[in-house]
């Protein structure tokens, strides 16, 4: 054995003795990194860009607006169990007869723990607060003036454990929080409408409470190639995952100026070995949650999978 | 600001090197067999550490067929297999873990049925 094989094994010895993990896996399942809702993992990852395009209607205001965000997302582990995320983005909205206006999204944070993974029944569990400071975006692109934290819950859970044939690939992940605002929204008077009479609450500039959460249903092509029953596709079908994402935000407090919000993202996700890009269409699934279809795109890296010997592994072993 | 954060990201960066995930196998996941296989073999998505890797094969009993003997391919440490004993007609399970060069861990199982 040459002196330099000597030294590669010493060096993967020295590895070897804290093995990683990252990525969203307990047992043979891969959860992948899902669009509008956080998955259950604790990883290092990158989302860039993250671009959504909405188109919102014309009432009240001097025509519709075309609204794009593009968003960015840093998660970095500390521990094996425990990591750290940063959001933040921009906006642009066109509107009709009116100028472009741009801006930036609040900053937000997210601490996460990973409590508990049980690897032949495929689930996963982890506990989080997000943290979004208000006044660190722009005021005019609707950007929130006060901050909210949310305790949340993340779970997911694969399918593969249940005898039930080709649906193994089938997986479930889910959020589930509470967003404590830091200012209480407040009735502040009444307002007449003089041409129809109808009367409308006036509130102050803080926000209610909210229930929030989402699930997602991702049927995992690999998993279906590499566990189940080895098909004939190719490459590029045999790395996709369909799923179906579902969003939903409902007041918790009274009063509130925002009712029960609901979004259907059905769509796509390409797992590559280090990366993965996934495409949702957004489906409003009630009429507080609009009227028009949008489009969600993003990009997202494992840091784990480029940089397994500098950031993308924990701060601390 | 945010070049100092890619120049972080470029200069900290090493040789990309992804889980190992299954991408093929013989006998392939879920086939059914009419020649018993004398071996299984795995075609990982990257290399792996064959001394920290592992494949079984069990019997629809739970007994273990397999010879214990898994070895990767002369040129190519992502092939890797496991010799087997004569195999009965009957369904057997592979249970595998790989451990990639990089250290991250994965593991799998599927089936395969022999019925001459």
């Amino acid at each position: 054995m040459d002196r330099l094989h000597s030294l590669a094994l010493a060096a993967c010895a020295t590895a070897l003795a804290t093995p990683t993990l990252a990525h969203g896996i307990a047992g043979a399942r891969v959860f992948v990194a899902t669009l509008t809702i956080d998955d259950p993992a604790v990883s290092d990852e990158a989302s860039f860009p993250t671009v959504t395009l909405l188109r919102h209607g014309a009432e009240g205001g001097p025509g519709p607006t075309w609204e794009t965000d593009i968003a960015g997302e840093l998660d970095k582990t500390i521990t094996r169990n425990f990591g750290v995320g940063i959001n933040d983005g921009a906006t642009i909205l066109d509107t009709a007869h009116d100028k472009r206006r741009f801006g930036w999204q609040d900053l937000t944070l997210t601490a996460k723990y990973q409590a508990y993974v049980n690897a032949p029944h495929e689930f996963m569990l982890s506990l989080g607060v997000i943290r979004e400071f208000g006044r660190t975006g722009t005021a005019h692109i609707g950007a929130d003036q006060y901050g909210s934290t949310t305790p949340t819950l993340y779970f997911g859970k694969g399918l593969g454990d249940l005898p039930i044939g080709w649906l193994r690939p089938l997986a479930v992940t889910g959020t589930a929080g509470f967003a404590l605002a830091d200012k209480e929204l407040k009735v502040t008077g009444q307002a007449v409408d003089p041409v129809t009479g109808e009367t409308s609450m006036l509130f102050n500039n803080g926000y209610a409470n909210r229930w929030v959460g989402g699930l997602s249903v991702q049927y995992s092509i690999p998993y279906l190639q590499s566990q189940v029953r080895h098909l004939p596709l190719p490459d590029f079908f045999a790395r996709l995952t369909p799923l179906v994402e579902i969003t939903w935000s409902s007041p918790a407090s009274a009063p509130s100026d925002l009712g029960t919000q609901l979004i259907y993202a059905p769509g796509v996700i390409y797992s590559a070995d280090t990366y993965q890009v996934g495409v949702e269409a957004l489906i409003p699934g009630n009429r507080a949650s609009g009227t028009n279809i949008g489009v969600i795109a993003q990009f997202h890296v494992f840091l784990d999978d480029l940089f397994p010997n500098s950031i993308g592994k924990p701060i601390f072993q | 600001m945010r070049f100092l954060v890619l120049a972080a990201f470029l200069l900290t960066a090493g040789p990309a090197c992804a889980h190992a995930f299954l991408r093929d196998s013989s006998p392939p996941v879920g086939a059914t067999v009419t020649a018993p296989p004398t071996s299984v073999s795995i075609d990982f998505t990257e290399e792996l550490e064959p001394h920290f890797s592992a494949i079984e094969v069990r019997d629809a009993q739970g007994r273990r067929v397999d010879k214990n003997d898994l070895h990767a391919a002369p040129n190519d440490a992502k092939h890797v297999s496991v010799s087997l004993g004569q195999l009965s007609p009957g369904r057997y399970t592979v249970s595998w873990r790989a451990l990639s060069v990089d250290t991250h861990r994965t593991q799998g199982t599927f089936t395969f049925t022999v019925a001459p």
